[in-house]
């Protein structure tokens, strides 16, 4: 068994940490503002000029593309507020301001100012937008608002090379969705931390978790994953799973695997599909889940390998999506509960779920929340000792 | 010309335009004591059938009883008064007219009209006098501070970018001139020689119409939320009604000349000039309506862009957010009255 605790494990967060808009305000100004935050992949900006909007913890943010370089800018013109486009997406060879047409240069910097002679006098260099920092992953594209964050090498704890091989151009774009569900962002970060919920949730898709034997945890100071061994009852599927990689040209990879890299990204890897996770808060009761999923493309261009290609990208859409709702459907009861005014004897945590634990002790350390009550007597009080930090 | 020598800076910080705080305050102190039009005489239904409309908070019902417009608290009812209670203060509904506009007035202690009205009352009692015939209403609720709607119409700086179908040009500074005053500001527009064709072809249409049209484009805000401009062949009043923090409805009522004069010419001059302008001024609408949620996104954004200002083209914004921040005692954006004069 590859657990990495014996026993079950306390809570150790409080239900008010999932609801109190101080935790919320602590967890956004300690874990959030100064992270790495995977936002787009690189086939959004297919183009010279190409951009994409988008909103992040409050801040709306252009993505543009200038000079083979994605640049990210305060979506916000820098005379009167205005966003300088509304425009989810589109091409712009120059940014421009949709309201009084003042144009920006690849540096964000002012180049025209329509009647520039009723501003004066005008400091140069005093207008430019505001720019934050851009680094990709693979095909991942990844902003930090903060204007010195820590490294994003340091922030994935050495899986940035892990990320840009499971990212890498063998993988095809297949969806992409924004999934806005009602229930804090550690409700949904704690969702995908474990496979417990898969036989009462996924019933039309995953349907059942893996024995203990098959799985496998590993814990690390910035991020933890979970392995799962191919099972003999799942043979038949991967039998197909395997038929059709070859059919692609590439060599099938059995192992599930996923990784979760706080402070809210998850990646995770099957035979024909990969996916990254990005979970961003906007407000103690509401979080967006950004799916970007991805499609083994494989080296064979046969007949045989494009019509395999078109059935499992049709598979792996209506797959997803269902995947999606049944979360979705859920999770909003998890907020709710939470939100309780009176909430049940104990609340623990299994080995299976372990991987919680250790994300629950990341944010307490982070965000210095006050941890939740010990599990009243006889629950084994699993290293609660009072206080709830657990050496791993 | 522009008053201003420089360009000038935001008195209101970005928060002004989404603090719930700020907009009690602005409701409470400038906006309850004030007369707002609510619509045309005409507009108004018959007392069998009143119009509802929600004015700050209170609901009214307003017909028109012997060809004069009547207002009245709509909810009568103890849960009705309940509600009447989170209002800023008594209310005593008083009615007013301004040639066609209905003005309406809650506040007991308010000024009266006239004063509210202050040096533009004769010019809006001509303006919409029995000269002009309606021609298109618009009611618009949109997800922005009511400050950027009145903002939006004191500068025409965004006529390029924004009104790329309608008006599509500023004119030069030369054209333009400011007038300022406590109670609100103008700012009238003279064509230049390059534009003498409009002039000339409005001259031509006016006289189809037995009518003589004042060629100087005028524009007029009475603070905190009313404006009015004529342009030639037409004009209209512009009423920006507080929802909340971050929404606002958009009143306009446009008007053209109407036919002093019998015979088919003229009926056919109006009838064009009145399908034109229905057309010409719901496009103009719909194009500030596409860019004016973006302001307010932008006003609201968890970061601000440095810099922020406002050229002398757009110095009217100065002198009413300096407006606002006197009478609210709202806080002034960081750096913002260092420039003031």
């Amino acid at each position: 068994m590859g657990f990495t605790s014996p026993t079950h494990l306390p809570h150790l967060l409080p239900a008010d940490a999932y609801v109190s808009d101080e935790q919320f305000n602590r967890e956004r100004a300690a874990l959030f503002l100064p992270a790495w935050h995977c936002v787009a992949q690189t086939g959004d900006l297919p183009a010279e000029g190409s951009f994409k909007t988008l909103t992040l913890l409050g801040h709306p943010l252009i993505l543009w593309r200038t000079q083979g370089e994605i640049r990210c800018y305060l979506n916000v013109c820098s005379h009167r507020h205005c966003l300088l486009t509304g425009k989810p997406s589109g091409q712009l060879p120059l940014l421009k301001c949709q309201y009084h047409g003042w144009e920006f240069d690849r540096d964000g910097d002012t180049r025209r100012i329509p009647d520039a002679r009723s501003f004066k006098p005008l400091a140069p260099g005093t207008l430019g937008l505001r720019r934050y920092q851009v680094e990709t992953v693979g095909q991942l594209v990844f902003v930090s608002l903060a204007s010195e964050p820590d490294s994003l090498a340091d922030q994935l704890g050495g899986q940035r090379d892990y990320l840009a091989d499971l990212f890498s151009a063998e993988w095809a774009p297949l969806l992409t969705v924004a999934q806005e569900v009602e229930a804090n962002w550690k409700v949904l970060a704690e969702n995908v931390l474990e496979g417990y919920h898969l036989e009462a949730v996924h019933v039309n898709t995953f349907r059942k978790f893996a024995p203990a034997e098959a799985c496998r945890h590993a814990v690390h100071d910035r991020w933890t994953s979970y392995t799962e061994q191919p099972l003999e009852a799942d043979a038949g599927v991967r039998r197909q799973a395997d038929f059709v990689a070859r059919l692609l040209g590439v060599q099938p990879e059995p192992e599930y695997h996923h990784l979760f890299c706080y402070p809210n990204l998850a990646a995770s890897r099957m035979t024909l599909f990969n996916w990254a996770q990005t979970i961003l808060p906007v407000t103690p009761d509401r979080a967006i889940s950004y799916w970007q999923i991805f499609q083994l493309r494989g080296s064979s261009r046969s007949l045989a390998a494009r019509l395999a290609a078109a059935a499992v990208a049709r598979h792996g859409r209506r797959f997803f999506r269902e995947a999606m709702r049944e979360d979705g459907v859920v999770m909003p009861g998890v907020q709710e509960g939470m939100a309780a005014a009176a909430q049940p004897t104990g609340g623990l945590i299994s080995a299976r779920e372990e991987r919680i634990f250790h994300f629950q002790q990341h944010v307490l350390d982070r965000t210095d929340a006050s941890c939740g009550p010990c599990p009243s007597e006889p629950l084994p009080q699993a290293g609660c000792g009072g206080g709830c930090h657990v050496s791993e | 010309m522009f008053q201003s020598d420089t360009h000038l800076p935001h008195v209101l910080p970005p928060e002004a335009y989404h603090d719930p705080a700020q907009y009690a305050a602005e409701i409470d102190r400038l906006l309850w004591p004030a007369w707002h039009c609510v619509g045309t005489i005409a507009g108004f239904p018959p007392a069998e059938s009143p119009r509802r409309l929600t004015l700050l908070g209170v609901p009214l019902s307003i017909a028109v009883e012997a060809g004069e417009a009547v207002v009245r608290l709509a909810d009568q009812t103890p849960a009705g008064r309940q509600r009447l209670r989170a209002v800023p203060g008594p209310i005593a509904v008083r009615t007013g007219r301004v040639g066609q506009l209905v003005f309406v007035s809650l506040d007991p202690a308010g000024p009266s009209l006239t004063d509210h009205l202050g040096p533009e009352r004769s010019f809006l009692e001509d303006l919409f006098g029995s000269r002009w015939t309606a021609c298109l209403g618009s009611f618009r609720e949109l997800p922005c501070n009511w400050k950027l709607l009145v903002e939006n119409v004191l500068e025409n700086y965004h006529l390029e970018e924004v009104h790329a179908a309608t008006f599509k040009h500023y004119p030069p500074p030369e054209a333009c001139d400011h007038a300022m005053h406590p109670g609100g500001s103008s700012y009238v527009e003279v064509l230049p020689p390059t534009h003498s064709h409009l002039r000339d072809d409005g001259g031509r249409l006016a006289r189809l119409l037995g009518a003589v049209a004042e060629p100087a484009y005028r524009h007029v805000v009475v603070y905190p939320n009313f404006t009015a401009g004529r342009m030639g062949l037409f004009n209209w009043a512009h009423s920006v009604f507080p929802v909340a923090p971050g929404r606002a409805v958009n009143a306009y009522w446009f008007f053209h000349l109407a036919a002093s004069r019998p015979g088919p010419l003229a009926a056919a001059a109006a009838f064009g000039l009145r399908r034109w302008g229905r057309r010409f001024f719901s496009t103009l609408l719909e194009e500030d309506a596409a860019v004016l949620p973006g302001v307010q996104t932008g006003m609201a954004a968890a970061a601000q862009p440095t810099g922020g200002l406002i050229s002398a083209r757009e110095e009217r914004i100065f002198h009413f957010q300096r407006h606002v921040l006197e009478q609210t005692g709202a806080v002034p954006a960081a750096g913002g009255m260092a420039l003031t004069g």
